[in-house]
């Protein structure tokens, strides 16, 4: 069995990839995969929790609608990016400033 | 470019705060294996029968703005 701080490890690891990816590129499609990563680290710690507790469920069945939201978020985002695409022909994020506060 | 820098060594030094955080936490040594699968699948259609409808409909809603974000302009 895999010990409870590997998994949490593994968890961190993800993290802190899509936190690189997130602040650092300008690419909005590789921004998207890091909060995707991001995402999966939380399902990640969830189910690790979980296991730890095998008369409760609640946590994997929270993941399973994390993976769910998450699957919208991403057509929806996608989305926008091709649209982007198609209007400036650019999808540098940096570019874009009609949102900004 | 110095800012990207400045955040990208802001994400790896989380990284390192977090880990070593757990790496000193009191976890159990193992994690207990007792499969679910059933219980799972009885609570979506039980329990949480009602997010279940709804993140359902969130699903759909997404599918059709996308659709409608991608679709190509008619002139």
């Amino acid at each position: 069995m895999i010990p409870q701080s590997y998994v949490l490890a593994f968890s961190i690891l993800l993290l802190s990839i899509g936190a690189l990816g997130v602040m650092t590129k300008r690419n909005p499609i590789v921004m998207l995969m890091g909060i995707e990563l991001m995402l999966n680290a939380a399902n990640i710690n969830l189910i690790s929790f979980s296991r730890l507790f095998p008369e409760g469920f609640t946590a994997q069945v929270f993941a399973l609608f994390i993976i769910l939201v998450a699957a919208a978020e991403s057509a929806i985002a996608l989305a926008i990016v091709v649209r982007i695409f198609r209007n400036h022909g650019i999808v540098d994020i940096s570019l874009f400033e009609g949102l900004r506060w | 470019m110095s800012f990207r820098v400045l955040r990208g060594v802001i994400a790896i030094a989380f990284g390192l705060l977090a880990y070593t955080f757990i790496s000193g936490a009191p976890f159990p040594s193992e994690i207990l294996w007792v499969p679910n699968v059933d219980e799972i699948g009885a609570a979506l259609f039980k329990i949480y029968g009602v997010p279940f409808e709804v993140a359902s409909l969130i699903i759909v809603v997404a599918v059709f703005a996308a659709i409608y974000l991608v679709r190509r302009d008619v002139a």
